[in-house]
């Protein structure tokens, strides 16, 4: 089963053994390469453009990558799903790059995928393009980078990221509105490290500086993709002093679970109990979804 | 070194260490300290004098697995199965153990695979 990378608006399944080693940019254009554990394999590049200026941004961007006379031996492809103006470039001598570009009328963003071929092996074509889709018209827009996977809602811009080795944290929106989630694995190492009332105390005292803790933690339960967990609660309250700053939520709800399933503890921040609740819903969409091509 | 030949070395415990493994799969590592050269003109060791290693659970599964045999990409992989984690996330962590052993002196590599390769390949 090849796991579901979504990122920016865009998804693609990738095999199991690759694995981001770059992030970079936001949703107008940015850049992602993913490696195996021995080199680079691919290269995920999106530029928001006009559409009319799409058909000559990709005959250049063909040009820059690959040389004038390379870009003539393209060809015409678009996988499934509306992307105009799709072309590929297959190196006819490996090791060398097969590129394609292709311009998504959904969101206005050229795609440009250079996939590093040590043989030919056909990936590019027959198993990395046919996955690509654009689900920046979604209202849940879908993120899905290592085990860690989750749905905001529509605007909603990833405002931090932060992907370490089994702890990793994806924030979105503003402080008025925004939604925090992380994910820490191996939840059995990290519990024995702390228990869950510490990890929750931990991840809220980030935000002591404009907040203080609005009563003690409680027992509650946490409502994800793969399953409902009991955890615990807590909320925040903005400290008195940062009352003029209408900026700032007033108060922030956050929830900690435990995954014994998964072995997973998932820790959610939010400045409303209705986002935290309706993000955390969709927390592991990716592994619930498989091999199956549906999105939750 | 390139990075596929990096992976390709085998850790080997370097030490003669007494394991202790407990309940909840976390053990304790006991090395028995040796007197260095130059410390032996100004302190006396006492006998028996040891030092001891917490690990946790992937860290016991780490240690298990540098035998000489295991090479760190196999170990990686080994470790991704074992506690559902992606390859990457896995790499970077055991690494990352790796040099913390090396460094404290518990392991050494086995080059012999890479030397066993051609030059230039």
């Amino acid at each position: 089963m090849r796991p579901i990378v979504a990122w920016q608006g865009w998804r693609l399944r990738l095999p199991p053994r690759w694995g981001p080693l770059k992030l970079e940019g936001d949703w107008r254009e940015g850049y992602a390469l993913f490696a195996d554990t021995g080199r680079p394999k691919l290269g995920v590049r999106w530029t928001t453009l006009k559409a009319k200026a799409a058909e000559g941004a990709i005959e250049k961007r063909f040009g820059q990558e690959l040389g004038v006379l390379a870009a003539q031996a393209t060809r015409a492809y678009s996988p499934p799903g509306l992307w105009l103006h799709g072309r590929l470039y297959t190196d006819p001598s490996p090791p060398g790059r097969d590129v394609w570009l292709g311009y998504s009328p959904a969101s206005g963003r050229m795609l440009e995928l250079v996939y590093q071929v040590r043989r030919r092996d056909g990936a590019m074509a027959g198993a990395l393009l046919p996955s690509l889709g654009d689900e920046s018209e979604n209202p849940l827009l879908p993120w899905s980078i290592f085990d860690f996977s989750c749905q905001v809602s529509n605007p909603m811009p990833l405002s931090e990221q932060r992907l370490n080795a089994g702890d990793i944290t994806l924030g979105f929106g503003d402080r008025r509105r925004g939604v925090t989630m992380r994910q820490i694995s191996v939840a059995s190492v990290a519990l024995r490290r702390m228990p869950l009332d510490q990890w929750l105390a931990a991840q809220m005292r980030l935000r002591k500086r404009n907040y203080r803790p609005a009563g003690l933690l409680r027992e509650g339960s946490l409502a994800v993709a793969l399953g409902r967990f009991s955890g615990l609660e807590g909320q925040l309250r903005r400290r008195r002093r940062f009352g003029f700053m209408r900026w700032i939520a007033p108060r922030l709800w956050a929830a900690a679970a435990h995954d014994p399933q998964r072995d997973r503890l998932y820790l959610v921040e939010a400045t409303d109990e209705q986002l935290l609740r309706q993000t955390a819903a969709t927390i592991g969409w990716a592994q619930k979804v498989g091999a199956s091509d549906v999105l939750v | 070194m390139t990075v596929e030949q990096s992976l390709a070395v085998r850790p080997l415990r370097a030490v003669e260490a007494t394991v202790q493994v407990r309940d909840d799969e976390t053990a304790t590592l006991t090395v028995p300290l040796k007197q260095s050269r130059w410390t032996g003109w100004f302190f006396k060791m006492p006998d028996g004098a040891h030092k001891k290693f917490e690990l946790d659970k992937l860290g016991l599964f780490v240690w298990n697995h540098c035998d000489g045999k295991t090479s760190v990409k196999q170990l990686i992989r080994k470790l991704a199965r074992q506690f559902q984690l992606n390859e990457r996330m896995a790499e970077v962590s055991t690494i990352q153990f790796l040099r913390t052993l090396g460094r404290k002196g518990l392991i050494a590599m086995s080059l012999q695979s890479v030397r066993e390769q051609p030059e230039g390949k």
